[in-house]
């Protein structure tokens, strides 16, 4: 039978695991997102909306549909993409006015008019507390790809191409690679885990990264790497790995390896190659210095945990890293762990090394006691 | 005592020999003494601990490397006798006497506490539970 302290790998990746769960949306949160943006989506679309005829329909995008999400530092709330995708023809439409539009209808209603703030490519309804919904309006342009769309840019006054749907399948893919898959199928889960252990290593690689940039760039946020550059450049250079941890260490040297010796990194959308995720770099070059450097501490960093020993040493890094709080609560519940299986006498030692594990044959179960002395 | 048959000290060694591959031990007469490593967890450290054993008095468990540390307020870690030596169970409580093994008592309490310790050292809370006396020393109790 398994159990968390079968390997470095297995107690580190139940660590990361616990973290990244911490951050995350709550299967609550996710509930009550989508039951919010399904009732925006309604307001939009019913009969005596005056988009009604545009018939729109509200779907997730970006981390939100990856299952990739992590709350902002220092905030209450998730920032959560969405499509507000109508039907039509996009060169009939105007951008400017359509974002207009929506604004206009969301504020008719008592409950949005006091939630709505516009962005640049979208709107934005603030349910404190809880969640930012970011709308995007689109419309279909299956002349570029069979599910792209054009949406609307303010400063630019003009249509741009996305294709959120062709990105998540890209995403996917990489996610749930041939090879993973045949290892996920031979793995047995962790007994009386508490839990789900079917999240794949590249979804939790990208929340680390992120929240890792989070806290290095704490107060200079404008200067960090944007989240969908990051996303691309890890699921490019992620190699099928079942262990979190060891993804990490692959996904950082990869994209260290895509860094060319002159000019810059290129960060192409993967579902339409002619936009340039990264373009900001060429404006602001210091961010992409920026960004080398984070790279490169965070590849130190991460190398220096493999070689780690003590949990208290463990622990104080991936403080570091990804705050001591989210470290904290997550040493918290492994110990929890250990301990229910230690009432339920499923806690040994492995007498090779004297390493707590899972009781199964060979393994010395560990008998009650009480610590006693000053 | 509970009136069970006590231990002799030969087949405590043989034990622990038989089921601790890494530990290796010393003896003469009256005592034996252990030495062997323990890792609580994989990314735990490694520690050399050392076990005096008497038929006439209570184990003692040493950890030798790394010396345990203080906390970061400068405190001792909690659940050690003034000697030094781990406390890893309520004396007079039939939680160990002379017929119980070693190799299944003594060596997994030893990977707990160190765990525990470590923990303390992360946290400052000895999370691990146990009871503290009134000043006692370990100092030649019998079992």
């Amino acid at each position: 039978m398994r159990f968390i302290t079968d390997s470095k790998e297995t107690q580190l990746d139940d660590l990361l695991a616990r973290i990244c769960a911490r951050l995350e949306i709550t299967m609550t949160q996710r509930q009550q997102a989508k039951s919010s943006y399904e009732t925006v989506g309604e307001w939009l679309g019913v009969e005596s909306s005056p988009l009604a005829i545009k018939g729109p329909k509200i779907y997730a995008q970006g981390s939100l549909n990856l299952d990739t999400t992590v709350k902002p530092l220092g905030q209450d709330e998730f920032d959560l993409d969405l499509v507000c995708e109508f039907t039509g023809h996009w060169s009939n439409q105007d951008p400017l006015e359509t974002l207009a539009m929506i604004e206009r209808r969301l504020r008719d209603h008592g409950t949005y008019a006091g939630m709505v703030e516009p962005k640049n490519r979208c709107i934005r309804l603030n349910y404190a507390k809880q969640f930012h919904l970011d709308v995007v309006p689109a419309f279909p342009d299956s002349v570029t790809a069979p599910k792209a769309v054009k949406v609307p840019d303010r400063k630019a006054k003009e249509w741009k191409p996305s294709n959120p749907k062709g990105y998540a399948a890209w995403f996917e893919d990489k996610a749930r690679n041939v090879m993973l898959r045949k290892v996920m199928d031979s793995i047995e889960p962790f007994p009386d885990y508490d839990l789900p252990q079917d999240k794949p290593a590249l979804k939790r690689i990208v929340q680390m990264m992120k929240r890792h940039r989070d806290v290095k760039f704490e107060g200079r946020k404008d200067e960090a790497p944007v989240s969908v550059v990051l996303t691309t450049l890890a699921a490019h250079a992620y190699s099928g790995e079942y262990s979190s941890n060891v993804g990490l260490v692959q996904v950082l040297s990869g994209i260290s390896n895509m860094v060319p010796s002159s000019g810059r990194l290129y960060v192409w959308n993967p579902s339409n190659l002619t936009e340039d995720l990264s373009e900001k770099w060429d404006s602001l070059p210091e961010h992409y210095t920026g960004f080398l450097k984070w790279l490169q501490g965070f590849s130190r960093e991460w190398s220096a945990l493999q070689e780690t020993r003590g949990i208290q040493n463990v622990v104080w890094l991936l403080g570091e890293m990804f705050g001591e709080s989210v470290t904290g609560i997550a040493l918290a519940e492994q110990q929890e762990y250990i301990e229910k299986s230690r009432r339920s006498g499923r806690l040994g030692v492995n007498p090779s090394g004297v390493i707590l594990a899972g009781v199964s044959a060979g393994i010395i179960s560990v008998p009650q006691n009480t610590f006693y002395g000053r | 005592m509970r009136g069970e048959v006590s231990i002799p000290l030969f087949q405590q060694l043989i034990k622990v020999e038989s089921t601790y591959p890494g530990f290796t031990r010393s003896w003469d007469a009256n005592e034996v003494t252990w030495t062997g490593t323990v890792t609580p967890t994989p990314i735990s450290e490694t520690y050399t601990v050392k076990i005096e054993y008497s038929l006439e008095e209570a184990p003692r468990i040493w950890v030798i490397d790394p010396p345990l540390q203080n906390g970061p307020k400068g405190e001792c870690p909690p659940h050690l006798y003034p000697e030094g030596c781990l406390c890893l169970y309520l004396p007079k409580a039939g939680e160990f006497d002379r017929s119980r093994q070693i190799a299944h008592t003594i060596i997994p309490w030893t990977a707990l506490w160190l765990y525990y310790y470590e923990i303390w050292l992360a946290t400052g809370e000895w999370r691990g539970g146990g009871k503290h006396p009134n000043g006692q020393s370990l100092r030649r109790n019998s079992v």
